[in-house]
């Protein structure tokens, strides 16, 4: 009889984890999903790439475990260019990244990275109060249990990076 | 878009194994792939999880990161990380109690309200070898040479994380940063916004609530206040009486952080408390009985001040300008002390030279210290004035792109007390693959004289007459002003890998050999007509050495299960043929375990155990000059913690469970051995808004 129940509670356990459409999600997957996403409704201009299959470079800042959850990244594409997940930025260049994920772990380091990476075409996307008002394109946050965005199109402009308006109307906040 | 066409080639696998093999081995590699499945399902990079569209995203609730393995340090030292999750998880009460998570660390508790924390050997009261810092300012008082814990009762929410780094840190800390230093960083003013009360009711922690709030007040400028009070029951004696140690503490702050631009932030921040800390002392006394028996209360305050600001000039270049003031005040029954600090530090990062990574920076502290008692007076002027002058240089050379890298560097201070010292340090790291490192490294570093070793003239103790002849003898410990730094060559090397993202380990040993440690001396007896004085001086005729290793492994079988394993082992030997070490070093713990699993029940309720294991260890017994045998001790925390929304959260933590009361360490001087009790304590954290 009870393993009859554990058969049970551990097939609905297995089950549940394998095919479930998730109702809740852990958050550095989360925010994994979200770069992915504002990857694809954003647009770079095309001097960015070296050829047609050249690849989009995804830079994360921040703790093993963040870079883990974005690893699922490699296997996606953004147009006709295979995505590369970095994570030891200062050796990369972060010049040479088309979008730069931030961890609030990595406040202190925002100062350097926004003078090495200027006005170029890169989308920085961070998850930290302040993170706009600094230079970042995209913060992420959340609010009721649920995760949401800002975005500074100030910012966006100077980098040369175009955003969608299906994104724009996401937003929870918009700053001109 | 094409797609490959892996499942197919899976199945047309997984039948041949089928045909080839015998059932039961299946069935059991089966139960194994199972497993591991399961594992990796937890684990998994499922390419799904990222490929709903936003607004689907959007919909989905965040729950907490989970608990993660670290990740692998790129310093080539023996350092390990204590995060707020850790702290929270660990149901410690205090900074010390919280530094048990370290491995290499030796956390003794002392009484109701002093401890005694070292890293690699040294342990005492007033261990000397370990440097510690909060947000930039040193909390070790030049004036004997040690840290007042229970002066920093820090509010262990506010704190970010805890570097813990065993070895030599004296290339960029300066001395005192011999065997290790504890570097404690608070939260950013953005990471605190909103409020949060805790409270913590228990049978140890006779109350504790703390209060803090946090807002943003313009466009990047965020401040945060902070106050908290403590109230801490006493321990007990071995007899199992009361140990009349209670105490309570008050404590208060803020932080500010501005960002006018990326280009520029400024931090300004500070604290004030105040303590009564209640202790039973017996103190030497030129009358009869010769020692007396004080109730005493330690009442101590102090504030400090700190301002830092940081400037990008570019990717490449970076300038830190901080400074501080810094004011502590202690009476107790045996001296009072005043300690004031005034400290200046700029530090210019360069990293534009195409292999050169480059760090210096320019020192300078003022601090005064005044010191007086009866028991414990000093030779001279009871206010003293010293400066430090500093410099340091390091760099950090690419030797292979991604592979190897190699630091050079060196301290260079003159004090007022030994003069100029130089403590360099070299250190190699080596990237074997992308999850495995390497390191070795050799540094020099000194630990200088405090005041208490130069110009205090302790009473140590009286030795009762023996009637007719022999007079009471005066046994006093007395300071030397030639009384120079105790010096450390270190040589150290330690390995990192992580495996599978669910497991990481990290090894690190040392070997670590002093010289001109602290050692005493007796001076020719002295008649005085009605008793007999003899001195002991304290000289640097001691050298020994230490060696050990320490290893912490992180296992992570589920997102929802993590286990943290500990385990430190250390060996200490003295020169003792030109000095006797007795009444200067007990015997370290030579093996430490801490087991710990931290179990997410279900999405809101969590189960941490944590299990310590602790050598039997001698600590130097100032009042009978022999040392004290502290037994073996196995102890045990529990915590059930329950957030019932996510602005709430209960705790009940259980602390030394495993036994009714142990003795931990006694203090070098004048109080009496106590033991720590098993405690539960209630716990609230809540945001209300």
């Amino acid at each position: 009889m009870l393993s009859k129940r554990l058969t049970f509670f551990l097939l609905v356990l297995c089950g549940a984890k394998a095919y479930a459409q998730p109702q809740a999600m852990e958050a550095h997957r989360l925010l994994a999903a979200f770069t992915l996403n504002f990857a694809r409704f954003s647009e770079w201009p095309a001097r960015v790439y070296a050829s047609n299959h050249a690849p989009f470079r995804v830079c994360v800042m921040g703790e093993e475990s963040l870079a883990h959850a974005f690893q699922p990244l490699t296997k996606k594409s953004i147009g006709s260019h295979p995505i590369e997940v970095q994570t030891s930025v200062w050796l990369e260049r972060p010049q040479n990244c088309q979008l730069i994920f931030v961890q609030r772990t990595e406040r202190e380091a925002l100062g350097r990275l926004f003078a090495a990476i200027a006005d170029l075409p890169v989308l920085t996307i961070g998850e930290m109060p302040g993170f706009t008002d600094t230079g970042g394109v995209i913060n992420l946050f959340t609010e009721h249990e649920r995760m949401v965005f800002e975005v500074d199109l100030s910012n966006a402009r100077r980098a040369n990076i175009k955003l969608s308006s299906r994104l724009l109307k996401l937003a929870e906040h918009v700053k001109e | 878009m094409s797609y490959s066409v892996k499942p197919s080639r899976f199945v047309t696998a997984k039948t041949s194994v089928l045909d080839a093999c015998d059932r039961s081995v299946v069935f059991g590699v089966g139960i194994v792939l199972l497993v591991v499945g399961w594992i990796d399902v937890a684990w998994s990079n499922d390419e799904n999880m990222v490929d709903f569209d936003i607004e689907a995203l959007m919909d989905i609730e965040v729950t907490s990161v989970s608990k993660q393995v670290r990740k692998l340090s790129d310093s080539a030292a023996a350092i390990f990380v204590i995060t707020q999750e850790d702290i929270r998880r660990s149901g410690a009460t205090s900074v010390p109690d919280v530094l048990r998570l370290a491995p290499g660390i030796n956390v003794a508790r002392i009484d109701g309200n002093k401890w005694a924390v070292s890293a690699r050997g040294f342990n005492g009261r007033f261990a000397n070898k370990l440097l510690v810092l909060v947000d930039g300012r040193t909390v070790y008082s030049p004036a004997f040479s040690g840290v007042y814990w229970e002066a920093s009762d820090l509010m262990l929410e506010d704190i970010e994380r805890i570097e813990v780094i065993r070895g030599p840190g004296a290339t960029l800390w300066g001395a005192n940063a011999v065997n290790g230093v504890i570097n404690i960083s608070s939260r950013h003013a953005a990471d605190t916004q909103g409020s949060l009360v805790t409270a913590m009711l228990g049978d140890e922690i006779q109350g504790a609530v703390a209060v803090r709030a946090g807002r943003r007040f313009a466009e990047n400028s965020y401040a945060r206040i902070y106050l908290k009070t403590t109230e801490r029951d006493e321990t007990e004696r071995e007899s199992g009486g009361d140990a009349g140690d209670e105490g309570d503490a008050q404590r208060g702050g803020f932080r500010v952080d501005l960002q006018p631009s990326y280009k520029n932030t400024f931090t300004f921040q500070g604290d004030f408390y105040r303590g009564n800390f209640d202790q039973q002392l017996l103190l030497p006394d030129l009358a009869p009985p010769f020692v007396n028996f004080l109730n005493d209360t330690v009442e101590t305050d102090g504030w400090n001040f700190l301002g830092r600001w940081r400037h990008t000039q570019s990717a490449d270049s970076e300038f830190t300008l901080q400074a501080y003031y810094d004011f502590n005040n202690r009476n107790e029954g045996f001296a009072d002390q005043t300690d004031k600090t005034m400290d200046f530090e700029l530090q210019h990062l360069i990293a534009g030279w195409d292999k050169h990574h480059v760090i210096w920076g320019l020192g300078y502290r003022y601090f005064e210290t005044d010191f007086n008692g009866n028991v414990a007076a000093v030779l001279g002027d009871t206010r003293r004035d010293d400066e430090v002058f500093s410099f340091f240089l390091q760099d950090e050379i690419t030797l292979v792109s991604d592979r190897l890298w190699l630091a050079l560097g060196s301290k260079f201070e003159r004090n007022d007390y030994t003069g100029t010292e130089i403590q360099p340090s070299v250190r190699l790291m080596w990237s074997l693959a992308d999850n495995q490192k390497l390191w070795l490294g050799a540094s020099r570093a000194v630990r200088v004289a405090s005041r208490v070793e130069h110009d205090v003239d302790f009473l140590q103790t009286v030795v009762p007459p023996v009637p007719p002849f022999i007079p009471p003898v005066v046994v006093r410990l007395i300071g030397d002003d030639g009384y120079d730094s105790e010096q450390l060559i270190a040589w150290e090397g330690g390995y990192r890998v992580t495996v599978a993202g669910s497991l990481m380990l990290d090894f690190a040993a040392f070997y670590n050999d002093y010289d001109d440690l602290r050692s005493v001396g007796l001076e020719p007896p002295v008649f005085m007509g009605t008793h007999v004085q003899q001195s002991i001086r304290f000289n640097n005729k001691l050298s020994g050495d230490t060696h050990g290793f320490e290893l912490s492994a992180v296992w992570q079988p589920t997102e929802t299960w993590r286990w943290d394993l500990v385990y430190g082992y250390l060996e200490q030997n003295f020169d003792t043929r030109n000095a006797t070490d007795k009444l200067q070093n007990g015997e370290a713990p030579r093996h430490q375990v801490s087991l710990r699993s931290q179990y997410d029940l279900t999405n809101n309720v969590e189960l941490d155990v944590w299990l310590r294991y602790t050598d039997q260890a001698h600590a130097v017994d100032g009042r009978n000059e022999s040392v004290y045998q502290i037994d073996a001790y196995l102890s045990a925390d529990v915590r059930l913690a329950w957030r019932p929304n996510k602005n709430l959260e209960l705790a009940l933590v259980g602390q030394n469970l495993l036994d009714p009361a142990h003795p931990e360490y006694i203090e070098e001087s004048f109080t009496l051995p106590t033991e720590i009790e098993r405690s539960v304590s209630f716990k609230i954290m809540w945001r209300p808004w």
